[in-house]
């Protein structure tokens, strides 16, 4: 017997065929069903990586941030520091002339500034706070409203930036706002404290603990309550920013309140 | 998948189903698992029906996917199949002039046999002694060289003899 011979036998095992358990529409239902369920895990698979990507950079950034204050950490993006501040500077609405020349000694260290400081969590420099010793924020309490519309008139470039709580230790009864800014050789925190008339300095003073190389300035406003105005260096930054507008922004805002 | 690629589907199904059934049964040896095998390979042809391009190869795919699904089915842990050394009882040797009888004793031993061949060569040997496919094809089908096809043919009918005795002594000479 030969091969064809062993194919009969096959075929002679499945002469009798018992009728389907399944038909056409079956097959199409569970096509139907696979294809669904095939979609689903398509759109849940790319949630997932999203998300999973969303965490792996939101926890860089906290990581990137909580250590700012280290120079190796900032030191890759400060290349592109002057590239493009060029517009905010321009709207600086105060006369440069008048505060260059208290920054001459700040501005002939290379400047230290990170590229791009929203990417490095602006919303977050402040109210991460303690950058050198015992800055935590008291008193000052939520950023407020009306500082931050009057120092946004007064220094437009703060106008596009998220106003934060004001990052230095305030004096209990003190209003004050932070916002984060950068021009072209410096960058970090602009922080301007209401100071109430009968706050007592010697225990609280706001510019006792700053970033070093920070500019501050003070004025009195009419009813005797003090302006305290402090720009600091952050996140690697040897220059803070606008440090020549701080006393006439102190200025200023001593005026209107 | 639009009107005419389901009335194509649909008489492919209907012209096949039987054959491809009676493939996945003497690959499983039961007919719901069989069942099951079939609409497995339907399945996917019908969600791939639109991508395959040439529709000649319709019966090379479903052969495929019944294959595949058998050996996948075997490595489950609940379906895994087990090797004993002593069958289960089948019918009984066929008395002298009971041809009906004599039908039947060999195809349950045929089964038999089939059920102790390793589920790759027992592949082989359906789709070369069932499905008529040369060695060429079967490798084609199986993914694998043509001379693993002729040892899995040569090992699988060996088995086959062993267990049908004197009913397979024709086999020798087909291997």
């Amino acid at each position: 017997m030969d091969e064809r011979k062993v194919a009969d036998l096959f075929r002679e095992a499945v002469h009798e065929v018992p009728p389907a358990s399944f038909d056409h529409a079956d097959v199409v239902a569970e096509s139907g069903r696979q294809s669904a369920r095939a979609r689903r895990t398509l759109l849940a698979g790319s949630a997932l990586g999203v998300s999973v990507l969303l965490g792996a950079g939101a926890a860089t950034v906290a990581l990137w941030t909580g250590s700012g204050g280290t120079a190796d950490t900032a030191s890759a993006p400060m290349a592109g520091a002057g590239g493009n501040n060029g517009a905010v500077s321009s709207e600086v609405r105060l006369p440069s002339a008048a505060g260059e020349g208290s920054l001459a000694a700040d501005e002939a260290s290379p400047p230290s500034v990170p590229s791009d400081a929203p990417k490095q969590g602006g919303a977050s420099i402040g109210q991460a706070g303690p950058s050198g010793s015992g800055s935590t924020p008291q008193g000052c309490g939520q950023a407020d409203r009306e500082l931050v519309a009057a120092l946004a008139d007064e220094l437009p470039a703060a106008a596009g930036s998220d106003p934060l709580p004001a990052n230095l230790n305030c004096p209990i009864g003190s209003r004050g706002v932070t916002v984060v800014l950068r021009d072209e050789v410096g960058f970090g925190e602009f922080t301007v404290v209401l100071v109430p008339v009968d706050a007592d300095l010697t225990k609280q003073d706001p510019t006792r603990v700053v970033e070093a190389g920070s500019v501050t300035a003070t004025a009195r406003t009419a009813d005797g309550s003090q302006v305290i105005v402090v720009s600091q260096p952050k996140l690697g930054a040897t220059v803070p920013p606008f440090g020549w507008a701080v006393q006439p922004v102190a200025d200023a805002l001593a005026g209107r309140f | 998948m639009d009107q005419r690629h389901e009335q194509e589907f649909a008489e492919y199904f209907t012209a096949r189903k039987d054959a491809v059934r009676r493939t996945a049964y003497l690959l499983c040896g039961d007919w719901h698992r069989a069942d099951d095998l079939a609409q497995t390979a339907f399945v996917s042809l019908h969600r791939h029906w639109r991508k395959i391009r040439d529709h000649g190869a319709l019966d090379a795919y479903v052969r495929r996917s019944v294959v595949r699904a058998m050996i996948d089915e075997t490595r489950r842990p609940w379906r895994r199949e087990r090797f004993v050394p002593e069958l289960p009882d089948r019918t009984g040797p066929a008395t002298d002039g009971d041809s009906v009888g004599e039908t039947v004793a060999t195809r349950s031993a045929l089964l038999d046999g089939l059920r102790r061949v390793p589920p790759r060569q027992r592949a082989v040997l359906v789709l070369r002694f069932l499905e008529g496919l040369d060695v060429a094809a079967t490798a084609d089908t199986l993914g694998c060289s043509e001379g693993t096809v002729k040892s899995q043919t040569s090992r699988g009918l060996d088995t086959l003899r062993e267990v049908l005795g004197d009913a397979m002594d024709d086999l020798r000479s087909a291997s």
